[in-house]
């Protein structure tokens, strides 16, 4: 089985990069940060430095981002063809379909296998008995929301997908057992949350450094039956190990544990302005 | 701007539209969409759609979940007998559900949900290939980045939520946690939503961040001057809030159309709001009903 590690354009630039990748694929962006986006020297550089072509990793792109990775689309198709890239938006893949059909080898990401199946995407209570978790499950199985898999099947054949990604046992075995795609799982975090509004940058941001880095900080509540890390602009619980016979690639993040973590608020989350009514969402 | 709000029931839809809504939606509960808040007959529904025809204004059926395959001819009928009935279009999040109805030649007025996560120009183009003629944007797509999206993509009505009444501190449908009280797992004891409690992380308070009024008062500000339609007040199980949640949007929105000025208009949001106190009304997925009714009559 294949090995893969996301590494963002600054991570993967850095002195001792080359004994982090230990000679795994590397997947250069981030799925939930525009700010992290690689650039086509960012691509050369990790072709340079491990001799392979890397994986190009996107995330849901605003149409700036979107404006900016057209330039990188249009570098890749003429210089690095059939590059491998790991689509998490809608729009991204009705681009390249439209102007780079067959040119990109076309993976989506996980953030497109949940925007098919939303219910499959619950963390189980940690906290619960055996006898409870298989109670909770009946409710899942019962309440699932999920794409017909006829649909999935013309979907990945419109836009030439040749494997997957998701971080959900559930979303890998509807695929395992109703497609021939090659499919990868995501491993040791899955996904709770993404959002625009940065911890580690106090908000949304025009432009960003990545002070994040790799840093994992552990959220602590009681009232959660699960524990909830923050990393980048992304929420995390801790993912299941899978061992399946259609596993095919095994994608890591590079995480340093973080102590603590100093919460500030930049102009768009001002500490001094008044804070909106909270307690509804979609 | 006009404002869509999402009623469950007959003597909400009479409300809002004789209160000022231009539009309302609605799920039937036997039919359900996203959100819990439903009618809970059809003749009811049916006497909404009625009752907004004879005052001229619209309304919209949300269909804005993954379904089955199997309950498919069940929205189509559905769907087509409201619109027989003078619904004026359908709200809808899945690509495979839109695909259908295209193959049905049901063409009726599509909106996208929030849900379908349209961040940039082409996935405008790809929910507008699919019949959609109305999309309905996330508040964290800043007005300067929507601004562009409209200018590259072809010609939609818009819709946004009023920021500072709709919390938006993560992207749906990206935010994977239990729903608190629901039936996912590790929702049934959950007090609140995730992004609402107060975390410790090492020795400090950590709390998912949102934006403050001020902020969400210029992102208003802005939908308003690029020419944005449509305000959504979205539907829920407590009335009480609704009411409340629909009268912040309309003070804000006749503010705006009397011409107030950017600073005014801020400093108008956070005066109005923090009076309003908007959290008194308590929990959107509590139900309250209609203030001063029976609770069965909500």
């Amino acid at each position: 089985m294949e090995k893969a590690i996301i590494l963002s354009p600054s991570q993967a630039r850095r002195p001792g990069t080359l004994k982090l990748i230990k000679g795994a694929t590397v997947y250069l962006g981030d799925e939930f940060c525009i700010h992290k986006q690689p650039s086509f020297a960012d691509f050369i550089a990790v072709r340079d430095l491990t001799g392979k072509a890397p994986v190009l990793l996107s995330t849901l792109l605003t149409e700036p981002a979107l404006e900016k990775y057209k330039k990188l689309l249009a570098e890749c198709a003429k210089k690095a063809p059939r590059t491998e890239i790991v689509v998490n938006d809608l729009g991204l893949l009705t681009f390249i379909n439209k102007n780079y059909r067959g040119r990109f080898s076309i993976t989506p990401g996980r953030l497109l296998t949940y925007l098919f199946d939303p219910r499959n995407t619950r963390v189980l209570g940690s906290r619960s008995d055996d006898e409870q978790d298989g109670r909770k499950m009946k409710v899942w199985e019962d309440s699932l929301e999920a794409t017909p898999t006829p649909y999935i099947k013309r979907f990945l054949k419109r836009y030439a997908v040749e494997r997957v990604e998701t971080d959900s046992e559930r979303i890998f075995e509807k695929y395992a057992g109703n497609t021939k795609v090659k499919i990868s799982y995501h491993y040791p975090m899955r996904l709770m949350a993404m959002t625009r509004f940065c911890p580690f940058a106090g908000g949304i941001v025009p432009e960003c450094k990545a002070p994040c880095g790799t840093r994992l900080l552990k959220l602590n509540t009681r009232q959660l039956d699960y524990q909830l890390f923050s990393k980048g602009n992304a929420y995390f619980a801790r993912n299941k190990p899978l061992k399946h016979p259609r596993l095919d690639r095994l994608v890591e993040m590079s995480l340093t544990p973080s102590p603590g973590f100093e919460l500030f608020r930049n102009k768009y989350c001002c500490p001094d302005g008044p804070e909106t009514a909270r307690g509804m969402c979609a | 701007m006009r404002i869509t709000v999402g009623v469950k029931s007959l003597k909400e839809a009479g409300y809002f539209l004789r209160n000022g809504a231009d539009e309302i939606y609605f799920s039937l509960k036997s039919v359900p969409g996203h959100r819990s808040a439903a009618f809970s007959n059809e003749k009811e529904l049916l006497d909404s759609i009625k009752l907004a025809r004879r005052l001229g204004k619209k309304t919209m059926l949300g269909m804005n979940a993954v379904y089955p395959r199997d309950k498919y001819p069940i929205l189509l009928k559905h769907a087509r007998r409201m619109v027989d009935h003078g619904l004026d279009g359908v709200i809808v999040r899945d690509p495979a559900l839109l695909e259908y109805f295209n193959a049905k030649n049901f063409t009726a007025f599509f909106v996208a949900s929030i849900l379908c996560a349209c961040f940039n120009s082409q996935s405008m183009e790809f929910y507008q290939d699919l019949g959609v003629r109305r999309l309905t944007f996330h508040s964290q797509v800043l007005p300067e980045d929507l601004k562009m999206m409209l200018k590259a993509g072809a010609k939609t009505e818009t819709v946004v939520f009023p920021p500072c009444i709709f919390l938006a501190a993560n992207l749906v449908p990206y935010c994977l946690c239990p729903y608190p009280e629901s039936k996912d797992p590790g929702g049934a004891h959950l007090p609140d939503h995730a992004c609402t409690l107060r975390y410790k992380c090492g020795g400090q308070d950590f709390r998912m961040l949102d934006s403050d009024l001020y902020s969400q008062a210029d992102m208003l500000y802005d939908f308003y001057k690029m020419g944005v339609q449509w305000l959504k007040v979205p539907r829920q199980l407590n009335t009480e809030k609704l009411i409340a949640d629909f009268s912040v949007t309309r003070i804000l929105n006749q503010l705006l159309e009397k011409g107030m000025d950017r600073k005014t208009f801020s400093l108008a949001v956070a005066e109005i709001v923090q009076r309003m106190d908007m959290n008194k009304y308590g929990k959107s997925y509590h139900f309250k009903p209609f203030p001063g009714a029976p609770a069965r009559n909500a």
